[in-house]
């Protein structure tokens, strides 16, 4: 497609104003604030209607190209040739909604669906498109390895994105920064917790719920109850029984007893004291032997009367002998008067000294014999009380044993309860706890779940955006190294061969002795090399080709004067279809005077 | 004789242990036990039938304990509780060996009993929950064989799951027969078998209404004079759900939200429905709400509002382009998880442009 001219009636600052542009190359010159950019923004508004957003504080196309005056139409005729034809559009921008009117110069018909025939005009290039990579823009002034990089740097975004502004690599970038805040919020092991305090929740109970852990501790606790209490009893029984022995141990150990065969002495030897006093006493008291000592006093007497008066006519020794037997008669009585008398006494101290020790009172008397013998009977039953009491004693005792030995068991068994209790109540806190935790968990993991599936999304656009740019790589990397070799060759006439202007950071010329760094080409061909991709990209976008206007807007400002004559120069050679330059300087046209142009003044 | 029949009080619940507010819930539940508890008694009842789900768990001795001194707190009421679905009686549960207060008739056994109550002129049979449920036919048998014992009024207090299986009640000698084992308050029998519901709401899907059942009998007759439903639950789970446009920004759904919630009340728990457009790169996730409010889920429907048609139309040549027919094609619309990541992807792409990306809508 050719633009052929333009007629604006108004658009910024122009008004009613006419331009003819011709095949090849075009230099539109005008100072600063003549309007370049304006034509321009018509150019631009004329194939693709006004911008109707601007970004931010800019003002939309569709505001700031309002003409400045009143009255004056907004809007304006563009006349392209497209394969051999003429077709003119016109627009009203003060309608930007409405669809240009396009007519088909050789017959006059207006055609149908403009805007389908203007896209096809166009080649499909889209105004992003046609803006980043058709119109071209202040170039840099850089040169050298700067130069270099701000190239690599070009063709890494259109060679992976197909748009230089589009950065394939810092999307990327920046999908993986989100979805590595995203995975930091993850909740590792998360769904595994959950299942296992589900579990365990589970196990627990089976833990809890075994026939050993039965709660019979009330039970337990009233058996230990009874026991004790029929301890305390039987105790209280034992002690009285304990205190019972003792005191009969007492009265008996008092009275020297022993046991059954001591009482059995005490009374003999009771009886036999008592026999014995009865009898000395009986003896003592026997007027036998004075009356036996009287007769032989009197014997005696008789003897010595008869001695002295002879009225027994006895020998003397007879008187003598009678005498004398009278008289031993009587010692003999004597004596043992004297002896019974002491045995009596003996008799009666030992009987006495036997009542003061049983009964407490020496005198002897039949009421003392009496209590006497009552004691030793009350010993006696005591005695027997003892034994009784004894025997009593030794079953409680045993019995206690054996009850003591149940109260230790019923002890036992309720410690035993206890810690079962215990530890069943443990482990229902663990439960509990674990229920509050898979509680949490459960909401970590649907949490977890929601961050996955964004991370996933993330996934999906990252690898998306991989592949895609891997395929346009493919392509257009393709297509610029091919094209930027072919420039390269041309231009250093087969000099340097090819460039690989994709990979790697550094870039290699191939020449036929091998490879060299761009860093070491001269600075007139690394521009033209950069020009070359600038154009190919453009190409690119159209499909291949040189069907659209290339528009130069003040880009070559920052070259100097020989620069820019090459710059022109390898424009004007290697691109088959128009171009537009629009520049401020008079530069451009003097440096071309030999190159086949037309000079637009604005 | 006024009573109350009260189930599935959940003392101790766990339905809600994972969120920042779940211990207020908790204390919240028991606040509520002993305010109704303390309304049932103003108005009258003397009798108060708790037919399974006092705790949310077996409880331990100290949550029995706590459960004792709220009983003792009412020492005009007489109580009969038994064991339901959530919180059985087992061989090997600390209930059997806790001592009670003394108006308190805690039902150990997994086979029906019958508790006398002389000054209420009524005869409770009830049985527990424990490793099974015992069955309604049986108990219905078993009170039947008790029949020429009986003295005074009879009340049933089970736990039965089944509201089919309850029907069998109707007709039977029990003058009100109190059941357990469903959260909902329902009718099981005419007049005869009722389910409580549950006082207080567990979670978003707990619809429903949430009291208890206060009745009278007539003690001379044993008739049920009739029965009235006092709905109670302090704290309601409430669906909210929100429309937002581009010109609404995180901030501005956070006012909004606030205001809905403050208008329905701060102590209800709320789920979060946001729908409409928004604005690409808003994030809703209103920290500052979950923060402050009880928030139980908040759903994120809303879609960004990239008009990817204009945004494929204008860069048909380069990525965004290709990125758009790439995940767009297969035809069929896209799941949601395509969605997502279109809006990844296209959003990464032009926030990380060199320069404003035409039909963006930034």
């Amino acid at each position: 497609m050719r633009i052929r001219n333009i007629h604006i009636d108004g658009f910024g600052k122009f008004e009613n104003r006419d331009i003819d542009f011709s095949d090849g190359v075009n230099i539109i010159y005008g100072v600063n604030e003549a309007g370049k950019t304006t034509i321009h923004n018509f150019l631009e508004a004329m194939l693709y209607g006004t911008e109707k957003k601007g970004h931010g504080f800019t003002k939309s196309m569709q505001d700031a190209m309002r003409p400045w005056k009143e009255n004056v139409p907004y809007g304006g005729t563009m006349c392209i040739e497209h394969k051999g034809n003429r077709y003119l559009i016109r627009r009203d921008f003060s309608r930007p909604d409405a669809a240009p009117e396009i007519t088909d110069l050789s017959n006059g018909e207006i055609i149908k669906e403009p805007e389908k025939f203007l896209s096809v005009v166009l080649g499909g290039v889209t105004r992003g498109a046609f803006k980043s990579s058709v119109s071209i823009d202040q170039l840099s002034s850089r040169t050298g390895t700067a130069l270099v990089n701000e190239l690599k740097g070009y063709v890494d975004n259109i060679g992976s994105t197909g748009a230089p502004d589009l950065n394939a690599g810092k999307a990327v970038e920046l999908l993986r920064k989100r979805k590595a805040e995203l995975e930091e919020q993850i909740e590792e092991g998360a769904s595994k917790n959950y299942a296992a305090s589900l579990s365990r929740i589970k196990t627990i109970d089976k833990e809890i719920d075994v026939p050993e852990n039965e709660n019979c501790i009330s039970e337990c606790e009233a058996v230990r109850e009874q026991i004790r209490a029929e301890i305390e009893g039987k105790e209280k029984d034992f002690l009285s029984a304990v205190d019972r022995v003792a005191a009969e141990t007492g009265i008996l150990k008092g009275s020297g007893i022993e046991s059954r065969k001591d009482v059995e002495q005490w009374d003999l030897t009771a009886q036999q004291l008592c026999d014995r006093y009865a009898s000395a006493l009986a003896r003592k008291k026997s007027p036998w032997r004075v009356v036996g000592m009287v007769l032989c006093v009197l014997v005696m007497a008789a003897a010595v009367y008869g001695y002295l008066t002879g009225f027994l006519s006895l020998v003397v020794y007879a008187y003598a002998g009678i005498f004398a037997a009278a008289f031993i008669l009587l010692i003999l009585l004597v004596v043992r008067s004297v002896n019974v008398s002491r045995s009596f006494k003996a008799a009666e101290n030992e009987l006495s000294e036997l009542l003061k020790q049983r009964i407490g009172e020496a005198e002897i008397s039949r009421g003392t014999i009496d209590r006497l013998f009552m004691a030793n009977h009350s010993l006696d039953g005591v005695l027997a009380d003892r034994e009784k009491d004894r025997s009593l004693k030794d079953d409680l005792e045993a019995d206690l044993a054996a009850l003591r030995q149940k109260h230790l068991k019923a002890q036992e068994d309720v410690e035993e309860q206890q810690k079962i209790r215990f530890t069943v109540e443990e482990k229902l806190s663990e439960q509990n706890g674990l229920r509050d935790r898979a509680e949490r968990l459960r909401l970590a993991v649907a949490e977890n779940n929601r961050l996955k599936e964004e991370i996933d999304a993330i996934n999906i656009a990252i690898d998306t955006i991989r592949d895609l740019s891997d395929s346009i790589r493919g392509r257009l990397g393709t297509y610029l190294n091919k094209e930027a070799s072919r420039a390269l060759r041309e231009v250093t006439g087969g000099k340097y061969r090819s460039m690989d202007v994709g990979s790697g950071s550094d870039v290699f010329l191939s020449t036929k002795d091998g490879m060299v760094s761009v860093n070491d080409v001269s600075a007139g061909t690394l521009d033209q090399v950069y020009l070359a991709v600038r154009l190919a990209a453009a190409r690119f976008i159209m499909g291949g080709g040189d069907r659209l206007p290339i528009i130069f807007d003040d880009s070559f400002a920052l070259y100097d004067d020989h620069r820019l004559r090459e710059a022109i120069r390898f424009v004007a050679g290697d691109y088959a279809g128009q171009s537009l330059i629009f520049t401020c300087h008079h530069r451009e046209e003097n440096a071309i005077s030999d190159i086949d142009h037309r000079l637009i003044e604005l | 004789m006024k009573f109350v029949h009260m189930s599935d009080i959940r003392l101790g619940l766990h339905s809600e242990s994972g969120r920042r507010w779940g211990k207020e819930r908790v204390v919240e539940v028991k606040s509520a036990f002993e305010t109704a508890l303390g309304s049932a008694e103003a108005q009258g009842a003397s009798l108060v039938l708790i037919s399974g789900g006092l705790f949310g768990h077996r409880p331990v001795t100290t949550e029995l304990s706590e459960a004792n001194a709220i009983f003792s707190a009412h020492p005009g009421l007489t109580f009969v509780v038994i064991g339901g679905v959530t919180d059985p009686v087992r061989k090997t549960s600390p209930v059997r060996s806790y001592r009670w207060a003394e108006n308190v008739h805690y039902v150990l056994s997994e086979e029906p009993v019958k508790i006398h109550l002389p000054g209420l002129h009524a005869e409770i049979y009830a049985v527990s929950a424990g490793e099974n449920i015992f069955p309604a036919a049986e108990f219905l048998a078993f009170y039947e064989n008790d029949a020429e014992k009986r003295e005074d009024t009879a009340v049933a207090l089970l736990c039965e799951p089944d509201a089919k299986k309850a029907a069998a009640f109707s007709g039977s000698g029990f003058s009100y027969v109190a059941l357990g084992g469903s959260k909902t308050k329902a009718v099981a029998a005419k007049d005869k078998a009722f389910y409580a519901g549950g006082l207080e709401a567990e979670n978003m899907t707990d619809t429903g209404d949430h009291g208890y059942i206060l009745g009278e009998i007539q003690d001379a007759t044993g008739a049920l004079l009739h029965t009235e439903f006092v709905p109670f639950a302090s704290v309601a789970y409430v669906p909210l759900k929100i429309k937002v446009d581009p010109s609404i920004d995180a901030s501005r759904l956070e006012e909004l939200t606030a205001e809905e919630i403050e208008k329905r009340g701060m102590a209800n728990i709320y789920r979060i429905h946001i729908v409409g457009s928004r604005k690409p790169g808003s994030d809703f996730f209103m920290p500052r709400i979950r923060e402050k409010y009880r928030i139980q889920e908040i759903l994120d429907e809303s879609e960004p509002v990239y008009d990817f048609d204009r945004l494929y139309e204008a860069h048909t040549q380069d990525m965004i382009g290709y990125y758009i027919s790439q995940l767009t094609r297969g035809g069929g619309g896209m799941s949601s998880l395509d969605k997502k990541a279109m809006f990844y992807g296209i959003d990464a792409l032009i926030k990380t442009a060199d320069k404003p990306v035409p039909e963006a809508n930034e």
